[in-house]
């Protein structure tokens, strides 16, 4: 039974309970990052004669590059981040423009799921990095790597909204007719609310697969991006250190943007009324 | 609810409108304009250090030769020849190009002129490229049975490569070429691609290791780094296999010069000047021009001080096309036939109208901008 009093009790459970999580995760990024400054190069050395370099050697070479530029590259990594984070935001924008419309009328109209679904899912376990010959015979300059951001983002967006749309209660179809609404007004005062959550959650994905696919994409399409950085120091001149400094900004703005796209999820959904 | 799905509507209308709008302005390709000029080049690679000397504010003591020359240029590297050539030129992407010879011709043969529409209109260096072994390997012989590796198939360097195998008794195993050297035939090595800066680490590799190289081919200064370091020594250089070869030369888009000549004369203007520069530069070993060359050769290559000396000690610049360097040109697009690198068939395909090689050469390459 609950009592007064209770609530404050169960508040700093809670809060316990999170700062213990946090400080698991502190505990968990120092092992790692100790593993890989003192553990990987020995392994790697051992294993292949080539040297590791490590984590302090690669962070320190991430934030020279934000200072620093060398003759073969163009431009300041400040600059690199903000192209690779315009393709992915103009391939993210795409595919949400294009999927969840798509995806919202396909679940609401059977004739339409049944006319498009079997394509999107045959083309859907292509690698987005497999279309790229497709890309460069149809498009040219940045739209070749926006268009791998492009459908790299597209299937979890579709997928997740028009499986939202297909979860939705049938009573509630049931109960909208009743109280007279019309097909367009159970579309959207039912189908896009019931749906958002599930919208949400691709939007959430597309957005993370989006940000891993542009880097691969710049690898071979773009003269100018933290993926070309990584691929140019690491493959084309042998500068490994600079290429793990690249992948240790990429798994940072990938973290940031999980984090960022959480908020909004649950600001959004609060709004539209589904939380 | 009814205005929040409004104003959901009307956002991804906005979104959808601004996206539309950047997709068009940034698909359409850049028109060049008078004195604007887009150049590609290959990353790291010694042999395009005059597009970095005339790209240096400090060499031009003002300003750079190419803005001395009242150029605009957007530089934009690429991983090999072969890259520029289908990518930079084929897609619009450069108008003018630093390229191995060896791709400036077979990509424009292989393609035709009517999707690759460009010229060579002079030289970048002679030489320049190192054929390096791994320390268990001291002779060609040594190497029946392993692993060797160039750039790229469409590179000069691979051109190389088989003419010293050939030369050596060797071939690539797995041809299709019969074997047609005047050297008694020793057998067939393995081959594999390996970008430039994953040489020295695949050298490396235990022996053991499916992904050890006994042996590469390459542009400067990865050879003078595996050297350097000690993981592998000098087997042969290119002026070994063909003494005084051209290596790289410009390449520039029929087009755009048709379009810009004065721009095209321009640019020439500022490759002499840095050619110039560069070879008094090498001659006068403790000048403070050799200095800043050496720290230019760092910068553009990424490597230290000891590996770029050693790279620009290799290194043989020249702009000039003679008679000499054309019989050459015609020698390589000879010799890319006979290796199946490009077909006969392919002199007149997609646009191409040429009676020999010969007559491919004398029009492909023009010396009007010298």
């Amino acid at each position: 039974m609950v009592q007064a009093g209770d609530n404050d009790i169960l508040d700093r459970i809670k809060d316990s309970k999170l700062v213990g999580r946090l400080i698991l995760g502190i505990a968990g990024a120092v092992a790692f990052i100790l593993f890989w400054e003192y553990g990987m190069d020995p392994i790697a050395v051992s294993i292949s004669g080539n040297h590791f370099p490590t984590f302090s050697e690669s962070l320190n070479a991430l934030m020279q590059s934000f200072t620093y530029r060398e003759g073969w590259n163009p431009n300041y990594m400040g600059e690199h981040l903000g192209f690779s984070l315009v393709r992915v935001l103009m391939g993210f924008g795409l595919a949400a423009f294009v999927a969840i419309p798509l995806a919202l009328l396909m679940g609401w109209m059977r004739n339409l799921e049944s006319l498009l679904f079997p394509m999107n899912e045959i083309a859907r376990p292509i690698p987005p990095l497999a279309w790229i010959p497709v890309a460069v015979i149809l498009l040219s300059g940045e739209m070749k790597v926006v268009f791998i951001c492009f459908l790299g983002a597209y299937f979890p967006i579709l997928i997740n909204t028009l499986q939202g749309v297909k979860s939705i209660d049938p009573l509630l179809f049931d109960a909208a007719r009743t109280l007279g609404a019309s097909r367009k007004d159970i579309f959207f005062k039912v189908v896009v609310p019931a749906s958002s959550s599930h919208m949400m959650t691709g939007l959430k994905v597309g957005l993370g697969v989006a940000w891993m696919t542009i880097v691969a994409a710049e690898m071979i399409g773009a003269t100018n991006g933290v993926g070309w950085y990584i691929y140019v120091s690491a493959v084309q001149l042998g500068n490994y250190a600079q290429a793990l400094g690249g992948m240790i900004l990429i798994g940072f703005v990938g973290y940031a943007i999980f984090m960022l796209m959480g908020m909004t999820e649950g600001r959004f959904l609060k709004w539209i009324g589904m939380r | 609810m009814d205005k929040k799905i409004i104003a959901i509507v009307l956002v991804i209308v906005m979104i959808g409108g601004a996206l539309t709008t950047g997709i068009v302005l940034m698909s359409s390709s850049t028109p060049s304009t008078p004195s604007n000029i887009r150049v590609g080049y290959i990353t790291g690679d010694i042999h395009q250090l005059p597009f970095a000397i005339a790209d240096n504010k400090t060499v031009g003591g003002t300003d750079s030769l190419y803005a001395k020359n009242g150029l605009n240029v957007t530089g934009k590297g690429y991983a090999n020849g072969g890259v520029i050539m289908d990518t930079g030129f084929a897609q619009g992407e450069v108008d003018i190009a630093y390229v191995g010879s060896a791709p400036a011709i077979s990509k424009h043969l292989n393609l035709g002129k009517l999707m690759l529409n460009t010229s060579i209109i002079a030289q970048v260096n002679e030489e320049g490229s190192l054929i390096v072994a791994d320390n268990a390997t001291h002779s060609a012989s040594a190497l029946v049975g392993k692993k060797v590796a160039s750039p790229a198939k469409s590179s000069i360097q691979y051109l190389i490569l088989l003419k010293w195998l050939e030369n050596n008794g060797l071939n690539i195993s797995g041809t299709l070429t019969p074997y047609n050297g005047t050297a008694p035939y020793l057998g067939s090595v393995n081959y594999t691609d390996a970008v430039a800066g994953t040489m020295k680490t695949l050298m490396t590799k235990p022996v053991t290791d499916g992904d050890h190289i006994a042996a590469f081919i390459c542009w400067e200064p990865f050879g003078s780094d595996v050297i350097a370091s000690e993981v592998g020594h000098l087997l042969a250089s290119s002026h070994d296999v063909w003494p005084n070869h051209p290596c790289c030369v410009i390449v520039v888009s029929n087009v755009f010069a048709a379009e810009h000549p004065d721009v095209v004369k321009k640019f020439m203007a500022a490759h002499k000047a840095a050619i110039n520069w560069t070879n008094a530069a090498k001659t006068a070993a403790t000048s403070s021009d050799y200095n800043l060359l050496v720290t230019i050769t760092k910068s553009f290559t990424s490597k230290n001080e000891t590996v770029s000396k050693m790279a620009l000690a290799e290194m043989k610049y020249s702009y000039e096309i003679t008679a000499a360097t054309k019989v050459m040109l015609e020698e390589f697009t000879q010799k890319m036939m006979d290796f199946n690198l490009i077909a006969a068939s392919k002199l007149t395909y997609g646009g191409n109208t040429y009676a020999s090689v010969q007559a491919f050469i004398a029009s492909y390459v023009k010396t009007d901008y010298l």
